[in-house]
């Protein structure tokens, strides 16, 4: 509304302008002027306070599965860097079931990324969506087209990762796996190693199958996890 | 005989104001394509590098309010040569930046250079003319015009590529000093029109604010892709104030005004600012588009889109004789409403192009699109000049350049907006983003579709009734 009639003022003072011998032409440019100015100013402060909203935060929360899977059930999220320096922008890329057929694609591109790691056994993507919810009629009405119902404010999506995940660009994957393939002996051994290191702990165990695979498995994670972190991305948040 | 011969000396005269608006005009389209190489090179950012495009268009703008009164005040030729001298060494100065800080203002001193010497090309032109065969000269001033940013992105792309992006500034270099000379030798002088109206100070306050704002919203509109943001509502109300300030006082002090309200009585010249002030798209949002559409969606390189594009500049060569001529003879109006249709239809199979689209098909549809820019722009920029006194020429200009320049920035915004509106929080894939430049097509076609209603206030003459005067006579 209010948008709407800084405009009708706008277009009346440029018609009076133009006009010399309209009857009143100066009262009614000073009362047009100062109705603009104030009606401009009006908009501008909402632009900042937005009058008569509340801003609400709505959250998705979903469950995602990687499309990537290193031995020792490491998994990772990969995404794939467009554009370069202080425009990069990145997609990262999770599958919709443990099937890893179905993929979903999240664009950084407008909204904030953030990575944290968290202490469950599921990976999760949560979608905070901030908008501006009108309280008042009589505000929505005023501001229409400045601050409109719903106005989204910011979107955030917060990545919660287990511990044995990783987060990895398309190119540092393709490396990590190049380093794996390669240091396939070394692996063997130090994971070997670890499972000596119990056994001196624990001689009883050197019989129990179950117990000894399992913590081969442990140690397999750790060891490809500590691999996998040299090649992995140190930013906690891409915006 | 003699009349021959003049035609001659002004054809020549158009020749070599022609040639020295060239690098100018070359400089604005290749350095858009330079913009992402400069920002990972100097180590800048988006809202500092946009600068180095916002920057020029802002000094252009402002000088020509400038321009337009120091060509009634001083010899044109002098004023062209200095002109080109400022080009020249705002050139040399982007060319050697080694940051941010020096090439933004090598840019902006470029863009002063710019400013007098684009202006003056067609103020010069329409006086050596005496304001007759107008749509002929305009076919010779406008071919850069619609020419350059054809070629410009090629050449600017082809530079990078094989050298680096200091070399799309020191290109400038030969070309100007070449300008320089053969404009030193067969430029006629133009003498002083108006020796003593003094400056108007205030309009150009007004009108330079009013410019500054405006783009400044603009720009800052495109880049956020939302209105309702401080940095895009003050501004843009700043720019729409200062214009109803400036309206206001042209009324009052008419005898001062840097551009005179009267040039608006014409007809034809409004509807030749109308037009103007939409060509940001109708002639030049596709040409905003078409490069990136062929980089994106059909992969091709930025060499390559731009030698796509020379199939457009085909068009308006085979084309633009005819178009001046017709214009002397028809009148702009029934020119441009059919080059309007034309472009309409030429711009329309975009919308159902995909990545699999025969290049020849392609090239076919661009054709006829050169056609139809050649159509609009040549008897538009000759229509804002018809009936005009040679003493209100170069307010003409003034008047005419700046509704270019906002018209420009503000079709590119919208087009951009409606692109980066579309693709928001959606992998750029090429099939979303063939949907975006869709929707930027439709945008385009329902806008140059729209253009005919200030297209029939263009001149028209009646050639039946001249036919039957002749004949009486």
């Amino acid at each position: 509304m209010i948008l709407i009639l800084s405009a009708i003022c706008l277009v009346g003072i440029i018609l009076l302008s133009i006009r010399a011998k309209f009857p009143g032409r100066g009262g009614y440019l000073a009362l047009l002027t100062i109705t603009l100015l104030g009606s401009q100013s009006y908009l501008l402060m909402d632009t900042q306070f937005h009058w008569g909203t509340k801003l609400v935060t709505k959250k998705h929360t979903v469950k995602i599965y990687p499309i990537v899977s290193f031995p020792g059930s490491n998994q990772v999220l990969i995404y794939r860097n467009l554009g370069s320096g202080k425009t990069k922008k990145q997609i990262y890329v999770t599958a919709k079931g443990p099937q890893k057929k179905q993929k979903s694609l999240l664009y950084s591109d407008g909204i904030k990324v953030r990575l944290r790691s968290y202490r469950q056994k599921s990976a999760l993507r949560i979608t905070a969506q901030s908008e501006y919810h009108y309280t008042s009629k009589l505000m929505q009405v005023l501001f229409a087209g400045i601050t409109n119902n719903h106005h989204l404010k910011a979107t955030t999506v917060t990545f919660l990762l287990p511990g044995n995940w990783s987060v990895l660009s398309t190119s540092n994957a393709r490396q990590a796996g190049t380093a794996l393939k390669n240091g396939k002996a070394e692996l063997k051994q130090k994971v070997a190693g670890r499972v000596q290191k119990y056994l001196r702990l624990h001689p009883e165990k050197a019989t129990a199958q179950p117990v000894l695979k399992r913590i081969e498995e442990q140690a397999l994670q750790v060891e490809t996890h500590r691999i996998l972190q040299k090649f992995a991305d140190r930013q906690a948040s891409h915006d | 005989m003699n009349e021959k011969g003049n035609r001659r000396n002004i054809a020549k005269v158009a020749f070599v104001l022609v040639l020295g608006a060239v690098a100018p005009m070359l400089d604005t389209t290749m350095t858009n394509v330079a913009l992402n190489t400069i920002m990972n090179d100097l180590n800048s950012s988006v809202d500092i590098v946009q600068w180095v495009t916002t920057g020029y268009v802002l000094a252009l703008g402002v000088i020509v309010l400038f321009t337009g009164w120091a060509a009634d005040r001083f010899n044109g030729k002098k004023l062209y040569l200095v002109g080109m001298l400022i080009f020249l060494a705002g050139s040399l100065i982007s060319g050697i930046a080694t940051n941010i800080g020096v090439l933004i203002g090598g840019r902006l001193i470029q863009g002063a250079g710019s400013g007098i010497v684009i202006s003056l090309v067609s103020t010069l032109i329409v006086r050596a003319a005496g304001g007759k065969s107008l749509g002929s000269l305009m076919a010779i001033v406008g071919l850069p015009v619609v020419l350059i940013p054809i070629l410009g992105p090629t050449i600017g792309g082809y530079l990078i590529d094989r050298l680096n992006w200091h070399w799309i500034f020191y290109i400038n270099v030969p070309i100007v000093i070449l300008s320089f000379v053969l404009i030193g030798w067969l430029m006629p002088s133009f003498p002083v029109t108006k020796t003593k109206k003094n400056f108007d100070w205030c309009g150009f306050f007004l009108l330079g604010g009013m410019f500054s704002c405006l783009i400044l919203g603009i720009v800052k509109f495109s880049s956020t892709g939302n209105l309702a943001t401080l940095k895009v509502l003050l501004p843009s109300f700043m720019g729409v104030d200062l214009l109803a300030a400036y309206l206001f006082y042209a009324k009052k002090f008419p005898q001062r005004a840097l551009i005179s309200l009267d040039l608006f009585k014409s007809r034809n010249f409004s509807g030749a600012s109308i037009i103007l002030l939409m060509s940001g798209i109708t002639v030049n949002g596709a040409m905003f588009l078409l490069p990136l559409y062929l980089q994106n969606i059909q992969g091709l390189s930025v060499v390559w889109s731009g030698t796509y594009l020379m199939s457009q500049g085909v068009g308006l060569l085979v084309s633009r004789s005819q178009i001046g001529k017709l214009t002397d003879r028809f009148g702009a109006r029934w020119i441009v409403i059919g080059s309007l249709v034309l472009a309409v239809l030429s711009t329309w199979p975009f919308i159902y192009f995909n990545a699999a689209t025969s290049k020849y098909l392609i090239w076919f549809v661009l054709f006829f699109r050169g056609i139809a820019q050649g159509g609009i722009e040549i008897p538009v920029m000759a229509d804002s000049y018809s009936g005009i006194p040679s003493t209100q020429i170069s307010e003409a200009t003034t008047a005419t350049r700046m509704l270019q320049n906002v018209g420009g920035a503000f079709g590119s915004a919208i087009l951009a907006t409606v692109i980066q509106n579309r693709l928001s929080f959606v992998v750029p894939t090429v099939a979303n983003q063939a949907i975006a430049y869709q929707m930027a097509f439709i945008w385009s076609v329902v806008i140059t579709a729209i253009a005919v209603v200030p297209a029939w206030f263009l001149s028209y003459h009646d050639v039946s009734k001249r036919f039957k005067k002749e004949l009486e006579g």
